[in-house]
């Protein structure tokens, strides 16, 4: 019994080491001064460890710019998205089973082709309308992407709302605009959270788009800014900025899944196992 | 009447969402699919013409095409069959009740939160032939005795890519089938205890079976999403070396902005997607064969 | 033409509507189907009016459409045909957010994440009733419902008796054209049931709208409704004033339906001037046809029960005696026929003697409404229906 429990342990260490490992390593190496990360053999923790490199990279590079690219164009998108995917998800929600399923399916099925044959078209659109470099390019995209999952996870937070409750606030004189902010919202507020939180991150990690519509380096999201400097050779990249970089620009997911792990985790799993 | 009326609230409801889907993703599918029939480069042809079928025709004497198809579905299986065992077992161990359940399910959900752009970065790091932790870590255990420029030659490159993948998607495949294993009545595993079967037999007789379904969902959102990789790709090694890694996202890419052949670049993704819906559908046929469990 | 001048036509396509009785015509409801694809039939073409101050009860089984047809009312669901008007004007083609009805729902419906104050207010602040003015009127329907003290409380924290009087308060605090009320009483404990139906008798009485009371329960319906509404598979069985229905049911189903213990049955056939069934025979009115299948129905309070022989009175085994306080509610049999009667206590005794008083009878043809024999008839057989075992 003793033993069983202790391979359990064992084997659930190396499951976090494993999840963990690649992104604590970003962070000891950005912590090291130049001569350790060069070093041979591998020096493992940094001593004395150093904030050089977290300073360095506000200066090579407008990484401050990158993250409020990123955050601006984000927040907006999920905005956008729930503006869009909340009355879609309110009206879905009160029809039959067989006409709801029936557009769900449509929805996800959208949501599945990949980037790469819309990639093109929506090039030639931002391009056609001068948006090359504008947050705007990047939001309408993003926020269209990510609606079918913002109407999945919406719509079942809604139907879960007893039809009485939507009728009583109908006969109260309540109009759709009206129940939706002062029923529905309130009412399932958590599925809101889960669905800004996945748009938000899906917006944040993208990168096909983001590489292509930006080219200016100001106007570029953190994910385009700091993996271009891969359009050099991997062999003279500057790895102690670029380690405080990738730590950086990974922290706000690191707090956001700590903090709302339940939320992701079913809004994650709400669609793949219903469908 | 007031049923009309309420019929058109609701298409007042849906309608912008509608539109939205319509603008961006609707209308540029048609764009793409009316290119791929089209001459469109800004190198032989100066106009765009209409070239029936020459760009997919195109695709069967083009080496290169075929290279890249193969690197796809190399990728795509290998990282599929890693991390539905590896995200298998996380799973097992997650359904388990421990103290502390909820924070390894957040650290064990965190790769898939990360942008892939920019962990591609990290595990090139990790990966770097002269100070990656990689080649130390191996060195130290004895397994290796010299250095591996790993994302430098072909085979190596190709397996750093697989490996990058299955760590930063594993999280999506064991929250489906932790999601499934916790839609197993608990009854029912308890009714096979009794029946006297092994954890084993419990395994690979019970849970396995009921978990097929899930199973399955994992696997075709991992199909159509590994099939069109490009992130991880595009910047841990580009395609290369060689192209050894190119993918067929990646080759259409390159046709748009660098060769600038928009025509064929169309046929290529169109011909991606169609062949991995076309996959896609034979397993979801598959799995509904009666008699089966889907 | 000259002649008429000055003359009004007296308006002879029915009864005349003067401005005034427009305004205070109340509901009407005339011909409401209610289809349900493909073939189901919930409502078969129901007519009604509601006039203002009373109280309209829809009674029925469930499943007879009463609900779908107070839902259609409120214009939370669209007949398949049918109009509706209120107060002479068309009602039907006002969307459920502007009718201006107010709706008790069976579970209540309160908004969760309110509080009580709110729940009761929100109709009131979409319609653009000042702040103050709010307060004012929802204190005053939380006065008169006994709710002053949890106003600032949500709906999870009531009792049932409470969240059914928030329900209440929000559909009164508007002033509604119109009371729509489901089941309201339904989730109840049954004492609390009593109680609340009595303080709702006195609320409907001072309200100026018409109010329909859908229920399944006959003893509610009469207790608190001007006019009882009986509905069977979506179609107006009977709509009478109560003591109207219980007297003279038009229909074996509303002679069952109505009533508490219920009705009594007797089926039997018309042969030679005779009844026949369920192994007893008697005397039948002049005028049966023969050969036809009777439904004769009386009441257990009506049955008369004596402890000695008497004229015209048959000999019954008492199967079973029930006491209910000062009566005993006895199952009697007749040859196979077993009936209940209501009388005063028979102190254990094994074998009654019984009558059906002529008078108290009610003669339903099957499938057909009630028939009445001749009047003569009941003098006639004075001592009752004669049965013969």
């Amino acid at each position: 019994m003793n033993r069983r429990r202790l391979a359990f342990g064992a084997a659930l260490v190396l499951a976090i080491l494993w999840s963990v490992g690649p992104v604590v390593w970003q962070f000891l190496t950005a912590l090291k001064p130049d001569a350790q990360i060069t070093h041979t053999p591998l020096v493992y923790l940094p001593h004395p460890p150093t904030a050089e490199h977290f300073a360095a990279i506000w200066e090579r590079k407008p990484f401050g710019i990158y993250l409020l690219n990123s955050t601006f164009i984000a927040a907006f998108a999920t905005v956008l998205c729930l503006v869009f995917a909340a009355p879609a998800a309110m009206a879905l929600s009160r029809l039959r089973a067989r006409d709801r399923d029936g557009v769900l399916l449509a929805f996800l099925v959208l949501s599945l082709f990949p980037p790469i044959l819309l990639l093109f078209p929506l090039y030639e659109a931002v391009r056609g309308l001068g948006w090359i470099n504008q947050p705007i390019a990047l939001v309408i995209p993003y926020a269209a992407l990510h609606l079918p999952l913002a109407v999945w996870v919406l719509e079942s937070g809604f139907r879960a709302i007893p039809v009485s409750i939507d009728d009583a606030a109908r006969l109260d004189g309540l109009s759709a605009p009206h129940r939706l902010v002062l029923v529905h919202a309130p009412l399932s507020a958590p599925a809101i959270v889960t669905a800004a939180i996945l748009v938000f991150i899906f917006a944040w990690n993208e990168f096909m788009l983001a590489v292509t519509f930006l080219t200016r380096d100001h106007a570029k999201t953190v994910t385009a800014g700091i993996a271009s400097v891969s359009g050099a050779s991997l062999y003279d990249i500057p790895w102690g900025p670029l380690c405080a970089a990738i730590t950086l620009a990974s922290l706000p997911l690191f707090f956001l899944v700590l903090v709302f792990q339940r939320r992701i985790v079913s809004g994650l799993t709400r669609g793949a196992v219903k469908g | 009447m007031n049923g009309q009326a309420t019929l058109r609230e609701r298409w007042m409801l849906i309608a912008p969402a509608f539109l939205l889907l319509i603008a961006v993703i609707v209308l540029p599918i048609f764009r793409v699919l009316w290119l791929s029939f089209q001459h469109a480069d800004l190198v032989g042809h100066d106009r765009v013409s209409f070239a029936g079928l020459d760009q997919y025709l195109r695709l069967w004497h083009d080496a290169r095409w075929f290279k890249a198809l193969g690197n796809t579905v190399m990728f795509t299986f290998s990282s599929i069959a890693a991390e539905l065992l590896l995200g298998f077992a996380f799973a097992l161990f997650l359904h388990r009740a421990f103290r502390g359940r909820g924070l390894v399910r957040a650290l064990v959900t965190l790769p898939w939160v990360l942008p892939t752009a920019i962990m591609a970065l990290a595990w090139a790091w990790i990966a770097n032939d002269s100070f990656g932790v990689a080649n130390d870590m191996l060195g130290r255990l004895g397994i290796l005795h010299a250095p591996v420029a790993w994302l430098g030659h072909p085979a190596t490159a190709m397996t750093t890519l697989v490996l990058a993948d299955t760590w930063k998607t594993t999280p999506f495949v064991t929250l489906v089938l932790l999601a499934g294993l916790q839609g197993i009545p608990e009854t029912v595993t308890e009714a096979s205890r009794l029946d006297g079967l092994t954890s084993w037999q419990r395994l690979t007789r019970v849970t396995l079976p009921l978990l097929l379904p899930s199973v399955l969902v994992a696997g075709l959102f991992r199909l159509i999403q590994a099939y069109g990789a490009f992130d991880l790709i595009y910047v841990m090694t580009g395609g290369g070396p060689g192209g050894s890694t190119e993918t067929v996202s990646l080759y259409a890419y390159r046709n748009y902005f660098r060769y600038l052949d928009f025509g064929y670049g169309s046929a290529l993704a169109v011909q991606a997607v169609v062949l991995v819906a076309l996959v896609a559908w034979l397993i979801v046929r598959w799995a509904r064969e009666p008699g089966e469990v889907a | 033409m000259s002649r008429v001048t000055g003359v009004k036509a007296p308006a002879n396509d029915g009864p005349r509507v003067t401005v005034r009785d427009r305004v205070r015509d109340g509901l009407r409801a005339e011909g409401i189907y209610k289809i349900f694809p493909p073939l189901t039939r919930a409502l078969d073409g129901v007519s009604f009016h509601a006039p203002p101050g009373r109280v309209v009860a829809l009674l029925g089984p469930s499943g007879c459409g009463k609900t779908t047809l107070l839902r259609i009312v409120a214009g939370l669901e669209q007949a398949s045909a049918g109009t509706l008007t209120m107060d002479g004007e068309p009602f039907d083609t006002i969307p459920a957010e502007k009718r201006d009805v107010g709706f008790v729902f069976q579970n209540y419906a309160l908004y969760p994440h309110l509080t009580v104050a709110q729940n009761i207010g929100l109709a009131l602040e979409v319609r653009g009733v000042k702040r103050d003015e709010r307060e004012v009127r929802v204190r005053r329907v939380a006065d008169r419902l006994g709710l002053a003290k949890v106003l600032e409380r949500k709906p999870a924290a009531l009792s049932g008796g409470e969240q059914q009087r928030v329900a209440l308060g929000r559909a009164l605090v508007k002033e509604p054209r119109l009371y729509l009320l489901d089941e309201p009483l339904s989730n109840l404990d049954a004492s609390l049931r009593d109680r609340t139906r009595g303080e709702l008798k006195a609320i409907f009485r001072s309200v100026e709208a018409p109010v329909l009371y859908v229920t399944h329960d006959q003893s509610e319906a009469m207790s608190l409704a001007d006019e009882v509404m009986l509905l069977c598979e979506g179609h107006v069985e009977q709509s009478a004033a109560p003591h109207l229905l219980y007297q003279t049911p038009e229909s074996l189903f509303s002679a069952t339906f109505v009533g508490s213990p219920r009705i009594n049955v007797w089926h039997a056939l018309t042969t030679d001037s005779s009844l026949d069934g369920e192994g007893v025979r008697a005397l039948a009115p002049p005028g049966l046809p023969e050969s036809n299948e009777w439904s004769v129905c009386i009441r257990p309070e009506d049955v008369e029960v004596m402890r000695t022989r008497a004229q015209g009175a048959w000999q019954a085994d008492v199967l079973l005696a029930e006491p209910l306080g000062g009566r005993e509610l006895l199952t009697l049999r007749v040859g196979q026929l077993e009936f209940r009667a209501l009388a005063a206590p028979i102190e254990g005794a094994s074998s009654v003697w019984v009558r059906w008083p002529a008078g108290k009878l009610h003669w339903f043809p099957k499938g057909g409404r009630r028939h009445q024999p001749p009047a003569v008839w009941d003098t006639l057989v004075a001592g009752g229906l004669l049965l013969q075992a």
